[in-house]
């Protein structure tokens, strides 16, 4: 037998998992040929490790951003107020400070 | 824990799953395992998104990128170019029919626009194979709030309040049938849904089953909370594998998990469920021949009263309930009645699912609020006639239903403003027609249809729809005779009113909806041996119109019996007695210099 609370648990669980194909709050790491190069994809797979270890409903993902080669890797957080703020030369260490510092900001927005 | 970043939703509902699905994610998955990518995006196979005519679709998340047509050597291109360096793969994006940028949000494509996704909301959006999904979606929290907060009598009160009424083609207020079930005493009472969708190109019920089947297992056991029932049966065609599938992996899930079963969230409410596949006989979609059948009876209708809420399955009680309905049901007592009442029209409440089929741009399943009209749903939704053809009619409610010239284009479509207007809502079929479609042969398509599933039981229907086929099957050869057009009309009268169960009862609606609006066609046919249309083969003669005819060999070359000849720039001619009719060279003819 299921209890209302487990179906609950479940629910909220599964819902966090999900946060990624609802609208909201985005941390959007700039790839493309050039991002790669510089090393987008270690800032992805860390921002999306620190995401996970954290618990957090921030969803990552990539995009072309329009940056000079000489700031990549770039990242681009969107707020779930559509509020955007561009960080540059981010590596895999600072990505993950990213992402604790946008987090608590969004799951307070997330909360309100 | 996973690091899922991203998530791929491949439709897996029988209309993609036919045009390739499965090959498009197994080359998704390759790819994905070749770059590396395969332990961070997940691909999920869901049920219908309702766009069928565009599929296989590929829905690419957190970006919501919706995918075309996409075929197994696009699946390269998707994962180099977007999953790995994040760039949306423009030229396997949705156009709208004569726009010319891509569309890159399912949001934002027309076809979607008027929609509201209530019956539909999961389809298309969770992997309909995993029950946490639906949980995440507020599933099973109505059934968790009735069983536990609710008496029977309260979740029945909040269904009248919605006004919700059967979609399956009745219109019966639901609540009220929930009512009459409960109030019969009996200690065996049954539910059954029926999956038994027939109508010629109607598959709404098939995607439901397909894409959200816990909304149907949910709702079914909120029935039975209020009925008093403790068992339940699906009843689906075994020609919807893919449903069945689903359906037995959902039941099983839910068994293993205990909300179906003993105690349903520690109350004292017990329910199970089975399924019982049919052979796909139209006649079964009736209540009381569908009972027939899951009794392992032959499906034959029987007359009512008694009706199945007193005497139905196993002569218990039983509560039949269409797949629509039910699916309506769980987001009515989570939401309340007046929620679902906010939608619609006065006496038709809520959204409706319809298959839009035929000549229309935008073919697939979509669900607007009860009165919206058939302008809206045919050339906003639908995206209007292809080729720039015009709008002839439209048919509603299956063969049971009726054909809707363009002055009805404004109609709402309601439960009752279409049989005002002398159509029917029915299960929600919409087939679209163009100016190059035969009235006739369309009223003598869907006869065939009905005197094909009759079941034979009663004779105003076995006979009776087999004269009516004849008559027509004359008319459209060429042979219609003098006083067809009143035999038909007294034939519908009878067979309507005597026939024993709706499939007879509404057989002649074609006949009638085509006459009342289209009785010049069947004049031209019987009179001047004419079919308007240009259709009805019999009827027609090709012959080149000397003066347009610019001998330019196209229709030559298309002749698949070689019957026109003629030399280059100058007038060609057709061999009367070897021309087929196929109309191959019509189609070709540059300068419309072919009459037929």
């Amino acid at each position: 037998m299921l209890t209302i609370e487990q179906l609950n648990e479940i629910r909220d669980r599964v819902k966090k998992e999900l946060a990624l194909r609802s609208p909201g709050g985005r941390l959007i790491v700039g790839m493309g040929t050039t991002g790669l190069a510089a090393g987008a994809r270690e800032v992805l797979t860390a921002a999306v490790a620190e995401v996970n270890a954290r618990g957090s409903n921030l969803v990552v993902a990539g995009a072309d951003l329009p940056v000079r080669p000489d700031q990549l890797p770039a990242v681009k957080h969107v707020a779930p107020s559509g509020a955007e703020t561009l960080y540059t030369s981010v590596t895999a260490a600072s990505v993950r400070e990213l992402v604790q510092k946008v987090s608590g900001k969004q799951n307070v927005a997330a909360d309100s | 824990m996973d690091l899922i970043r991203s998530h791929i939703l491949v439709c897996a509902g029988t209309g993609c799953a036919s045009s390739g699905c499965k090959k498009v994610s197994n080359a998704m998955l390759e790819s994905m395992q070749k770059h590396g990518l395969d332990k961070e995006v997940k691909i999920i196979e869901t049920g219908c998104f309702g766009f069928c005519m565009m599929g296989p679709i590929v829905m690419i998340y957190p970006e919501g990128a919706f995918y075309c047509q996409v075929t197994p050597e696009d699946a390269e291109e998707l994962v180099t170019e977007h999953l790995l360096k994040g760039r949306i793969v423009e030229r396997l994006l949705f156009k709208e029919s004569g726009g010319q940028r891509p569309v890159a949000l399912f949001n934002d494509i027309g076809f979607y626009q008027k929609q509201n996704r209530v019956a539909l909301r999961n389809c298309g959006a969770i992997d309909a194979e995993c029950i946490e999904e639906y949980i995440a979606h507020d599933g099973y929290q109505a059934l968790a709030k009735a069983v536990t907060q609710m008496t029977p009598a309260e979740a029945i009160d909040e269904l009248k309040k919605s006004g919700l009424r059967g979609r399956g083609g009745g219109g019966f207020p639901t609540g009220r049938k929930w009512e009459f079930a409960a109030a019969t005493k009996d200690e065996v009472k049954y539910v059954v849904c029926n999956a038994d969708e027939g109508d010629p190109g109607a598959f709404m019920d098939r995607s439901i089953l397909e894409g959200d089947p816990h909304s149907i297992i949910e709702a079914m056991a909120l029935a039975g909370y209020a009925i008093g029932a403790r068992q339940g049966y699906v009843y689906v065609r075994a020609e919807y594998p893919i449903a069945v599938e689903r359906l037995s992996i959902a039941i099983k899930a839910a068994r293993e998990m205990g909300i179906l079963g003993n105690n349903i969230f520690g109350s004292d409410f017990g329910f199970d469920l089975g399924i019982r596949l049919g052979a796909g006989a139209f006649v079964c979609g009736e209540e009381t021949a569908l009972i027939s059948s899951i009794e392992g009876r032959r499906g034959t209708p029987r007359p009512r009263p008694p009706y199945p809420a007193v005497k139905g399955l196993w002569n218990k009680p039983t509560l039949i309930n269409n797949v629509e309905t039910f699916a309506n049901i769980p987001q009515i007592i989570l939401k309340g009645g007046e929620w679902f009442a906010s939608m619609g029209t006065e006496k038709s409440k809520g959204t409706k699912v319809f298959a839009l089929a035929g000549n229309i741009n935008n073919t697939g399943l979509v669900e607007v609020p009860m009165g919206t009209t058939l302008r809206e749903i045919v050339y906003d939704i639908g995206g209007g006639i292809p080729g720039g053809k015009a709008f002839k009619a439209c048919q509603t409610g299956g063969p049971s239903g009726g054909c809707l010239p363009a002055e009805y284009l404004d109609t709402h479509v309601d439960y009752d403003s279409l049989l005002a207007v002398g159509s029917m809502m029915g299960s929600g079929g919409l087939i679209v027609m163009d100016e190059n479609t035969c009235m006739v042969d369309v009223a003598r398509f869907f006869l065939e249809f009905t005197q094909d599933e009759s079941c034979g039981k009663c004779i105003p229907c076995r006979e009776g729809t087999k004269r009516m086929l004849e008559i027509l099957e004359r008319i459209t050869n060429g042979e219609g005779r003098e006083g067809d057009i009143e035999l038909l009309e007294e034939l519908s009268e009878t067979i309507s009113r005597a026939s024993l169960c709706g499939l007879g009862q509404t057989a002649p609606n074609p006949v009638l909806a085509t006459l009342r609006f289209f009785r010049h066609e069947y004049e031209a046919h019987i009179n001047e041996k004419r079919c308007p249309a240009g259709v009805c083969q019999a009827l027609l003669s090709y012959s080149i119109i000397e003066d347009k005819c610019k001998g330019c060999t196209l229709c030559k070359k298309a002749c698949p019996v070689d019957a026109i000849s003629g030399d280059v720039r100058k007038p060609h001619v057709i061999d009367i007695e070897k021309c087929i009719k196929c109309g191959a060279c019509v189609a070709k003819c540059p300068f419309k210099a072919i009459s037929r």
